[in-house]
């Protein structure tokens, strides 16, 4: 048993400028982990777990054979019943009918984007600073895409997609990809046509460009690559009907993605309802976050050509 | 000791000084899952030994002189010890904490306020790094393509922004003055 009884630090010889600078530095780094990253729930998780913990270890002296052989079989068993339902095979076995249930039919989204005030979707330990004490709103220095994208409709087939949204200069811009070809047109109804799918995409926010999220089906199957699932669990929408519900967390972080993304499915059809994350604009002045939202508005079926740019350069249209 | 008063006045006191003690561990201890260990493992060791605490001395001190216990053994067992968690950088890192304790503020966060000042006063360039690091919890690298540079360049920023941080701190008061700047 160590002696923690005289738990001081011993006093040490009276340091140099050098061994200071390396302190303050260390504790500057501790203190910037700490305002960053904790918040009241995390500290009040490890106070709990601690707490847990002494609760434990006075237990453990009144421990009885009798009493403690079946709790101890019937928490194996609880065990186990949870590492089945949840395992990450169980939960990845459950994305796979999503992606199934996404390449069925067509499917209309409606995307809101807003500055993060809020932070819906980022649980947990990051986004420490008060709402107030946030920067008002300021789009990025590379346009104005943010606040462009927010109302706009989002039309998916499969891999294609067509994007309804504002123009930098008022009116609409319609861009798409038919599966070969992505194209624009402008709110006076010419088109421009390019090869790249993301070739269009490039004006939008980094965490958003490099998620694809115009392709929805890319983005899902990104998702399962690089993310780990959790739940799911039973969740409502604004709807007040019941879904269900992933927390989506980024195994390693990549820089550009999102952290965090949150899932609603319907339980019946396994559609995606709504996609939510937090996004981070590296450009323009800092605190850019933005909340990231797609909901399904609609599952009927589109024109049979409405992912084709010609449809969309109609005047009519 | 084992009655529930003091319980709750041991978990109550742990409250107070649980960000304290994260930071603590935070300063000498590069892994979360160990800080978050060596948190629990102190919280564990502070209650059996609770009768040893003298009242007429601070608990934070003797929270940390805890910690600082099991940090040594926790190095102790890895075969290494970093060269950064000397003996006088521990002393350094105690006394800094013991004059942040007694700066006003009932929470730790109240005591700290001074940090969002100074993060406020850095450049630009340095506070997106320091962002992008501390906040969006980014790699060096992945900040690096993004500020369109390099990763050395941008763990040099990093760098400056923390001395740059430590030297306000000292103005502020928050960390007292250097002793090489005290002594004669």
């Amino acid at each position: 048993m160590k002696n923690y009884g005289d738990s001081h630090i011993p006093p040490q010889p009276t340091p140099n400028k050098d061994v200071e600078r390396i302190a303050d530095s260390l504790l500057v780094d501790a203190m910037l982990k700490g305002y960053y990253q904790d918040n009241a729930e995390t500290t009040r998780q490890r106070i709990n777990k601690a707490c847990q913990q002494l609760e434990a270890s006075q237990h453990i002296p009144s421990f009885r054979w009798s009493a403690g052989l079946s709790t101890g079989l019937a928490a194996i068993i609880i065990i186990a019943f949870i590492f089945v339902l949840s395992s990450p095979q169980h939960v990845q076995a459950d994305f796979g009918s999503v992606l199934a249930a996404f390449d069925i039919g067509d499917k209309t989204y409606q995307i809101n984007i807003s500055s993060d005030t809020n932070e819906p979707a980022r649980s947990g330990r990051r986004g420490r600073r008060r709402s107030s004490q946030r920067p008002s709103f300021k789009p990025p220095r590379r346009g104005l895409s943010n606040r462009r994208l927010d109302d706009a409709t989002l039309y998916v087939r499969d891999s294609k997609y067509v994007l309804s949204c504002r123009g930098p200069r008022g009116g609409k811009i319609t861009k798409g990809f038919n599966g070969k070809e992505s194209w624009q047109v402008s709110p006076w109804g010419t088109a421009k046509i390019g090869h790249d799918p993301n070739v269009l995409e490039s004006e939008f926010p980094d965490q958003i460009t490099s998620l694809l999220f115009l392709n929805l089906r890319d983005t899902l199957h990104q998702i399962r690559e690089h993310y780990d699932l959790s739940g799911p669990i039973e969740g409502s929408l604004e709807d007040g009907q019941t879904h269900v519900h992933y927390y989506i967390a980024e195994r390693i972080g990549r820089g550009k993605t999102p952290r965090q993304i949150e899932l609603w499915v319907d339980p019946l059809t396994n559609e995606p309802q709504q996609i939510a994350c937090s996004v981070f604009a590296f450009s323009g002045p800092r605190n850019n976050h933005y909340t990231l939202q797609i909901r399904l508005v609609s599952a009927e079926p589109l024109p049979e050509n409405w992912f084709t740019h010609e449809v969309h350069t109609r005047p009519a249209l | 000791m084992t009655n529930k008063r003091d319980k709750n006045l041991f978990t109550a006191l742990v409250k107070e000084h649980a960000d304290m003690l994260l930071a603590y561990l935070r300063a000498t201890i590069r892994d979360q899952a160990t800080v978050d260990d060596l948190f629990q493992e102190t919280m564990l060791v502070a209650w059996r030994r609770f009768e040893d605490y003298d009242p007429q001395r601070p608990l934070a001190q003797w929270l940390r002189g805890i910690a600082h216990k099991l940090i040594l053994a926790h190095f102790r067992s890895l075969k290494k010890r970093p060269l950064y968690c000397e003996e006088t950088v521990l002393q350094v890192l105690d006394e800094r904490l013991s004059h942040i304790c007694q700066q006003p503020g009932d929470t730790w966060k109240d005591k700290i306020a001074a940090l969002e000042g100074c993060i406020d006063r850095l450049p630009p360039t340095l506070q997106q790094c320091i962002q992008l690091f501390y906040q969006e919890e980014c790699k060096t690298e992945d900040i690096a393509t993004a500020v369109n540079s390099s990763r050395e360049a941008v763990k040099k920023r990093l760098q400056r922004a923390r001395a740059l941080l430590a030297d306000c701190l000292h103005v502020k008061k928050l960390f007292p003055p250097l002793h090489a700047e005290t002594s004669p």
